[in-house]
C-alpha cells in the first residue's frame, strides 16, 4: 500500500511539475544537477596534460557530454586509455553519455581529460578553467588545480597500495 | 537478436576475462633472451647500451613524453616497487627503471626535464628510430606512431603496455603485464632477484 502511494505520490508530483521549453532547459539549470568534485591536475613537463574530476548527473535526465574547453589550452579533448591485447593507447570519445543519478570518473588510467598545449606555463598551485559543453546546450563551469602526483596521493608508495 | 549477441559477447568476455584478468600478470620466459647490440642516449645525452644493462637488475617500459595518463602512472608504481624491494635488497640489486621513449621527435627536447619531475634515479632513453626498433624488438616489444588528428598536431602512439624485465646479463627474463599491482610485482621481482642469485 505505501509503495503504490510512493509511486502515485511521484506521478503527481510529475504532472504538476511545470513544462519547461527547451530553451528554457538550456540556459536555466541543468548546471545544478551536474556536480563536479576532486578536479585536478598532475603537474608534468610535457604539452600535453591530463585532467581528472568526478561528474555526477543528479537529474532525472540523460545528459551528453559533447565538448570540454578551456582558456588554459589550445585543445581539449575527452580520452580513454585502453590496453587492448597487450598494446597501450588512447581513444578519443566525441561524446559522453551519463544515465540520470550516474557518476562518471574521469582518473588516471581510465577516462580522461587530453590537454593539449598549454597557453601559458603552468605549475603546482595553478588553476586552470574548464567548461563542460552538454549537447542539450547546457554548460557546467569550475576550476582545476594544478598538483604534483605526490601532493595528490602522499608519498610514492602510498600511491602504489591505492589500487 | 541484439539480445543474443550482447549474451554471446558477454560470454566471450567473461571467458577471456577468466583466463587473462585473473590468471598470472607476471610471466618467467623459458629461455632467456640475450638482447642485441643497441646504442641509445639517456636524460644527460650520455650513451646508453648493452654495457649500461650488465651487472643490474633492469625494468624497461616503452612509452612516450606526451603520454598524460598511464606513463607516469606506471613510472609512479615502478617506483613504489623500487622503495618496496629497497627494504629487501642492497642498492646495487634493486632494478633500475628505463623509461624508453620512442616517439623521439617529440621526447628528445623534453626527456631531461620528463625525468627530473619524477624520480632523478631514473633512466630515460631515446634516439635514432632504428635504435629504438632494435631495442624494442629485443624486449619483444610493439609501438605505432599515429596519425595526427583533425585541426591539432597530437598524435596517439600505441606501444606495448607490458614491462620488460632483464637480468644481470642483459637477458630478457620475464614480462608483466598491465595493470601494475605494486605489491604483486614487488613479490615476483623479490622471488626472482633471490632465485637468480643462487644459480
Ligand atoms: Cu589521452
Amino acid at each position: 500500500m505505501r509503495a503504490l502511494l510512493a509511486v502515485c505520490t511521484f506521478a503527481i508530483s510529475l504532472a504538476m511539475t511545470p513544462w519547461v521549453s527547451g530553451a528554457d532547459r538550456e540556459d536555466v539549470d541543468s548546471t545544478s544537477e551536474l556536480t563536479i568534485a576532486d578536479a585536478w591536475q598532475p603537474d608534468a613537463p610535457s604539452l600535453v596534460r591530463a585532467g581528472y574530476f568526478t561528474l555526477t548527473n543528479t537529474s532525472s535526465e540523460e545528459v551528453t557530454l559533447v565538448e570540454v574547453m578551456s582558456s588554459a589550452f589550445e585543445s581539449v579533448e575527452i580520452h580513454r586509455s585502453v590496453v587492448v591485447e597487450g598494446i597501450a593507447g588512447m581513444e578519443a570519445l566525441d561524446r559522453l553519455s551519463i544515465s540520470p543519478g550516474e557518476t562518471v570518473k574521469f582518473e588516471p588510467e581510465s577516462l580522461h581529460l587530453m590537454m593539449q598545449k598549454p597557453k601559458r606555463r603552468l605549475g603546482e598551485g595553478d588553476h586552470i578553467d574548464v567548461a563542460l559543453v552538454f549537447g542539450n546546450g547546457a554548460t557546467k563551469s569550475f576550476t582545476m588545480p594544478v598538483k604534483t602526483r605526490r601532493a595528490k596521493y602522499g608519498s610514492a608508495s602510498h600511491e602504489g597500495h591505492h589500487e | 537478436m541484439r539480445v543474443i549477441w550482447a549474451l554471446v559477447s558477454c560470454l566471450i568476455l567473461c571467458g577471456f576475462s577468466e583466463a587473462h584478468g585473473s590468471g598470472e600478470r607476471t610471466r618467467i620466459f623459458k629461455d632467456s633472451r640475450p638482447l642485441p647490440e643497441f646504442s641509445l642516449l639517456d636524460q644527460h645525452k650520455r650513451i646508453y647500451d648493452l654495457d649500461r644493462l650488465k651487472g643490474r637488475w633492469t625494468l624497461i617500459f616503452i612509452g612516450f613524453t606526451s603520454c598524460p595518463d598511464v606513463c607516469p602512472v606506471t613510472l609512479m608504481k615502478l617506483e613504489a616497487v623500487r622503495a618496496e624491494l629497497g627494504l629487501q635488497f642492497s642498492p646495487s640489486r634493486i632494478p633500475e627503471i628505463v623509461f624508453l621513449a620512442v616517439d623521439p621527435q617529440r621526447d628528445a627536447p623534453v626527456l631531461t626535464e620528463y625525468l627530473a619531475h619524477f624520480h632523478p634515479d631514473n633512466v630515460g632513453i631515446t634516439g635514432p628510430v632504428e635504435q629504438i626498433d632494435t631495442l624494442v624488438s629485443g624486449i619483444g616489444g610493439f609501438y605505432r606512431l599515429g596519425k595526427p588528428g583533425r585541426g591539432n598536431a597530437h598524435y596517439d602512439v600505441t606501444h606495448t603496455a607490458a614491462i620488460a624485465v632483464i637480468s644481470p646479463k642483459a637477458e630478457l627474463v620475464a614480462e608483466i603485464s598491465q595493470p601494475l599491482d605494486v605489491q604483486e610485482v614487488s613479490k615476483f621481482l623479490t622471488r626472482l632477484i633471490r632465485k637468480r642469485k643462487r644459480s
